[in-house]
């Protein structure tokens, strides 16, 4: 959609003052913006035919030509042109003639300036609408005409000109909903997030409070868990109204692929096999790395979703392909171009015919409450979108489905972060990595393991003090979990630095109040990281630990 | 200790702020609004003043600025939940206008008071 088009803002009143302050404000508060000024209805006229700009403020009593009859003459001569009319208070008739003369919104004077710069954003997205929607009509016409005459003798060509058109009326509906979503999404976000606020704040004071250990505290845990389920939700809905301010780079996709199917693997059960065909030169496209891990991540964890009974293979490709004939005639804007083809195929329970139809539709979901939310694949189809691809779907009900992503391939190679990251924070040390849970053992071994490092994983913390014991001087770091069963991760670190006092020490935790940062460093722990850890800052702090310690030796 | 004013329109925001802080020893001021929390820092100059931005009457943005305007050296943090408007992040504008951190809502305590132990350490 034409975004990031610059505000042609249009400011009619008669008092120099009065367009002054609306300039200073809205120039503060637009990025892009340009103004024309205009005393007059007459003067705004001929501004309006000349410059055609997209957005008109204008006030209702001026000499020469009022703005009720500046609105009806420029509404008839550029009927996507968006007007607001500045009313006064005690002019209670002058709202309803202006909106039934076609004004998109009014505001009351004196000027609210916040207001008004709101209403002239509402304005320009509805103008930016109005000409995407001229446009694309346009568009359509052209393309069907064109196509028509030359084929017209063929029947059959006929009903592929037919399928065209349904395509990308399907492919513009799409993005209205899309866009409506986006709209709407914004709107709630912000209650949405005030009462979060609420929900995580006073639990986690109330948290506090409690015994460690006791059901109450337990069951609070359990709240504080939903509320960030909840808030990870509005950041997913978030991502409709954001997907135009995404920062695109070149990325090496294969790189974004491995590290998510890494990550992936820790969760996908034994039942399902995973199987890769990933071609390590298949090039870079203009991306955003965090949006494509979406991408990835979403497909496979549906297509693991659709064999989680029965189990079977989940099998991932990445090459670079020719853009083949059917592809390009439902996606005009992808012909002559390089492509690199991303497939997730599983063997699942297919997708029906009812299902396929909605299949993109945000909030619409085939898995049960608690299961899914209805967004993973719009969020997928919008990024896919945006990015300038396209995205298909092959399926059997009872035979699995295939879901393919063609991105158009980069020019400028790729910058990459990714290997930057790596190259910076890689080691070879030794780790010992203590943690009850099992996945999440696997998970900082896998991740650490990415580093380069030799890591030892122990999901009993009695074994873990057993194993240091019998060799203390194997390891060059441990980082443990706090909670655990018999032996509690500040206790763990306890014993180890009894037994080699230069052993560096991370601690894993949720934000307790049982072990301080002053706690921590009277027993000799190096370093925090908060739960949920993520990967690389996991990384990042392991090498920070490392080299400080080293350079304490030294 | 250090003084914090929180300006937020909605009561459950600036009372869990408060409570968050004040476990942590800071000594806390509440406004329910620009133009309030304008009025309390010149009674009681507040060390640091953590504003939302989207607020009736007078938002935000605006409060930044007049604060700015008034007192060079005041340290603000902004947060917010997100816009009502598409596309336009306000958090990047409070950026643009000197504050020294953004943080969206709905915000946690370890981040919170991260977040307000570094702004506090910041060289005025």
């Amino acid at each position: 959609m034409a975004d990031n088009t610059i505000l042609k803002l249009l400011v009619v009143d008669d008092e120099d003052q009065a367009r002054r302050q609306i300039r200073k404000y809205i120039e503060l508060d637009f990025n892009a913006v340009e103004i024309v000024e205009a005393a007059n209805g007459a003067e705004a006229l001929e501004s309006a035919d000349r410059w055609r700009p997209n957005v008109i403020v204008s006030d209702i009593n001026m000499p020469v030509m009022d703005g009720l009859e500046l609105l009806r003459r420029v509404k008839k001569m550029i009927p996507k042109t968006q007007i607001i009319i500045c009313t006064g208070r005690e002019d209670h008739d002058a709202p309803i003639m202006a909106l039934r003369a076609g004004a998109s919104d009014y505001i009351m004077k004196p000027l609210n300036m916040e207001e008004l710069s709101l209403a002239i954003l509402r304005a320009k997205k509805q103008w930016e609408t109005e000409d995407f929607l001229e446009k694309n009509a346009e568009r359509l016409e052209k393309l069907v005409e064109k196509r028509t005459a030359r084929l017209s003798t063929i029947n059959k060509k006929l009903r592929a000109e037919r399928a065209i058109k349904k395509e990308l009326e399907s492919q513009y509906r799409q993005s209205l909903k899309m866009q409506a979503i986006g709209v709407l999404a914004g709107g709630i976000a912000h209650d949405f997030n005030n009462i979060l606020s609420a929900i995580i704040g006073y639990t986690d004071l109330t948290m506090d409070k409690l015994k460690e250990g006791s059901r109450e505290r337990d069951n609070l845990g359990e709240v504080m868990k939903a509320g960030r389920r909840a808030k990870a939700l509005v950041k997913q809905i978030l991502t409709f109204s954001r997907q135009d301010d995404q920062e695109k780079k070149p990325v090496e996709l294969y790189l974004i692929v491995k590290e998510t199917l890494k990550l992936l693997r820790a969760s996908v059960p034994s039942t399902i096999k995973m199987k890769e065909d990933i071609d390590p030169d298949s090039g870079s496209v203009l991306a955003d790395a965090t949006q494509m891990s979406q991408v990835v991540m979403n497909l496979c964890a549906n297509a693991e979703f659709a064999m989680r009974e029965k189990g079977g293979e989940l099998i991932v490709s990445l090459r670079e392909v020719e853009v083949d004939d059917e592809l390009a005639k439902n996606n005009p804007s992808l012909a002559d171009r390089k492509l690199i083809k991303f497939s997730v195929a599983d063997k699942g329970c297919g997708i029906d015919s009812a299902t396929m139809e909605r299949i993109f539709d945000p909030f619409f979901t085939t898995k049960k409450a608690g299961d899914g939310t209805g967004l993973g694949l719009a969020a997928v189809h919008g990024i896919v979108t945006s990015h300038g691809g396209a995205i298909t779907v092959k399926s059997k009900p009872g035979a699995g489905s295939t879901f393919d992503i063609y991105l158009p391939k980069a020019d400028e190679p790729a910058v990459d972060e990714i290997k930057k990251i790596f190259q910076a924070y890689k080691g070879n040390e030794r780790i010992l990595f203590v943690d009850d849970e099992r996945p999440l053992v696997r998970l900082g071994m896998e991740a650490l393991g990415q580093f380069g490092y030799d890591v030892v994983g122990e999901t009993s913390s009695v074994e873990a003090l057993n194993r240091f014991r019998r060799a203390p001087e194997k390891f060059d770091l441990v980082i443990t979990d706090q909670t655990m069963p018999n032996i509690a991760g500040d206790e763990l670190a306890r014993e180890m630095i009894k037994i080699r006092s230069d052993i560096p020490v991370i601690l894993c935790t949720g934000f307790s109040k049982t072990i301080t940062p002053e706690k921590a460093k009277d027993i000799g722990i190096r370093d925090f990281i908060l739960k949920p850890v993520l990967a690389n800052e996991l990384a990042v702090t392991v090498r920070k630990t490392l080299d400080l310690s080293a350079e304490k030796e030294r | 200790m250090a003084h914090v004013m929180i300006i937020d329109d909605d009561q459950y925001v600036r009372s869990v702020v408060k409570q968050m802080l004040e476990a942590a020893g800071y000594v806390v001021t509440e406004a329910s609004s620009g133009r309030e929390g304008i009025e309390k820092h010149e009674e009681n100059p507040a060390d640091l003043i953590i504003t939302d931005i989207i607020m009736p009457d007078e938002g935000g943005l605006e409060t930044i600025m007049k604060l700015k305007r008034d007192y060079p050296k005041i340290k603000i943090i902004a947060i917010s939940g997100g816009g009502r408007i598409v596309q336009v992040d306000f958090l990047d504008i409070a950026k643009n206008l000197g504050v020294v951190r953004t943080m969206q809502k709905p915000l946690e305590r370890a981040e919170l008071l991260e977040a307000v132990a570094e702004a506090l350490a910041l060289p005025e």
